[in-house]
């Protein structure tokens, strides 16, 4: 297995449904019609059943008053209703065992949320604009796990091996033997996906946000630290566990402290609780008429 | 660290592992039951034990000081190391330990290489404990903290037995 196999794997994932990329579009306009946009949604009853379970969430809505599909997009807006859908995409990919990394069915899923939230709170709580793309590129971040993890299947003794001979991270061993890492297969995908440039970037660097072009560097700082304080909590640790390098400077550039540190993680925290037990799999004879969001 | 098992603790007969999730802490007599701290990264995994009126408890603590978010800490006090230390040692003494005969032991407060600053949380969380443990007269018994390796940390209430698991190996604390 080598880089160009890796390669042509990562581009035969399919996309996202094309609902995701429609609702894109939208997010850029500035006079986007509701009515048009809801009915990109309605049209999928599975969908609208679950963007309005998600509206109704205590972390994404306004608990349990939202009725219809035009007033959660009036009431939370249409990048909400983006991240929503988003997230519905994003699980049957990676709500599934990622064997070459040693994550269960919900490890994988589990750290993508924490770090999509834990991102949304680092700019919320730091104040910075330009990160609005945090959620989505803290969902996406690991997305080339998937490949390496499951469709090539590489084998992680020679990783491990090498990791270990020659003290380098987890990340820096992948190139080593494979001459690509989980990182950039993301930013390989993502890329094919249509998704922006900075999403695409902050998943190239979020293992060294330092070497980021500096046009894209504060999303991919974002993604970095919060990666990193998502592993500190053990939210999708595999076999690659904490053996990342964690890049001081790019919580410097960020002016993060460590008590703002430790309230992130808190939020980060109330926010997972709440999210993990929308996408909980329902046990049998729960009367749940929907499936699972996502499912 | 004193010896290497091959069996898991779910392997023991009759034996019921309860997961001590994020942020919470058990704490009970069942000889049946063992109490498990999963995916100790930055975390520590604090466990105690009277031997003599067969008491013990396990908490799993994210960060170290409660003030960063008092709310949260009133919901759940167990996530910080400062009121989950607290919390942890008042319900055993509620169940009939005796302070004198308390045994500590704890595991977990690794971290990537270079967190330092900010990202420095399994540092930090060591130093609290440490602080609160000292605080409390409580020695520690058996320790395996810090480095880059993500723990388990298990407390079997028969005998106030610690095991920590880490990359497929289990060994007694």
């Amino acid at each position: 297995m080598d880089k160009l196999d890796i390669l042509v794997q990562a581009k035969k994932i399919p996309s996202l449904p094309s609902v995701v990329m429609k609702l894109r579009q939208y997010l850029n306009d500035p006079e986007v019609n509701f009515d048009e946009l809801a009915k990109v949604i309605e049209y999928d009853p599975g969908l609208t059943a679950n963007v309005l379970q998600l509206a109704n969430s205590a972390y994404f809505g306004w608990a349990r008053s939202i009725k219809s599909v035009k007033e959660a997009i009036t009431r939370l807006g249409t990048n909400r209703i983006f991240q929503m859908v988003l997230c519905m995409s994003v699980a049957p990919l990676v709500r599934k065992p990622i064997k070459g990394y040693g994550l269960d069915s919900s490890d994988l899923w589990e750290h993508s949320i924490a770090v999509a939230i834990c991102a949304e709170t680092i700019g919320q709580e730091l104040g910075l604009e330009e990160v609005e793309d945090g959620f989505t590129a803290g969902l996406l971040h690991d997305i080339g796990k998937i490949v390496l993890g499951t469709f090539v299947e590489v084998d992680d003794d020679p990783i491990k091996e090498i990791m270990e001979l020659d003290h380098l991270s987890f990340n820096e061993a992948e190139m080593m033997v494979l001459g690509i890492d989980h990182a950039e297969v993301a930013a390989v995908m993502l890329s094919s996906w249509s998704l922006p440039e900075e999403v695409v970037e902050a998943a190239r660097w979020h293992h060294a946000p330092s070497r980021c072009d500096t046009r894209y560097q504060q999303l991919a700082d974002v993604i970095h630290v919060a990666d990193i304080l998502c592993l500190d909590m053990g939210w999708g640790l595999g076999v690659d566990g904490l053996c990342y390098k964690a890049d001081h400077a790019a919580a410097t550039r960020l002016g993060i402290e460590a008590p703002v540190a430790e309230l992130i993680i808190s939020k980060t925290m109330s926010g997972v609780e709440d999210l993990k037990t929308l996408f909980q799999p329902r046990t049998a004879g729960s009367g749940a008429k929907h499936e699972p969001v996502g499912a | 660290m004193t010896a290497t098992r091959t069996d898991s603790p779910q392997a023991e007969k009759h034996m019921k592992t309860t997961l001590v999730r994020r942020g919470e802490l058990v704490v009970g007599k069942s000889r049946t039951q063992v109490l498990e701290a999963r995916y100790l990264g930055s975390c520590l995994g604090l466990a105690v034990f009277d031997p003599q009126v067969g008491v013990g408890g396990l908490v799993h603590c994210m960060l170290p000081l409660a003030e960063v978010d008092p709310d949260k800490a009133r919901d759940k006090p167990g996530m910080f190391v400062d009121t989950g230390v607290e919390a942890l040692l008042q319900e055993i003494l509620a169940q009939g330990g005796q302070h004198p005969n308390l045994v500590a032991k704890m595991a977990g407060g690794a971290s990537p290489r270079g967190s330092e600053g900010a990202l420095g949380i399994g540092s930090r969380n060591e130093q609290v404990m440490r602080r609160i443990l000292e605080e409390n007269n409580i020695s520690i018994a058996r320790e395996d903290v810090g480095g880059t390796r993500s723990r388990s940390l298990y407390l079997y209430l028969k005998d106030g037995r610690t095991m920590v698991k880490y990359e497929g190996k289990e060994v007694e604390l």
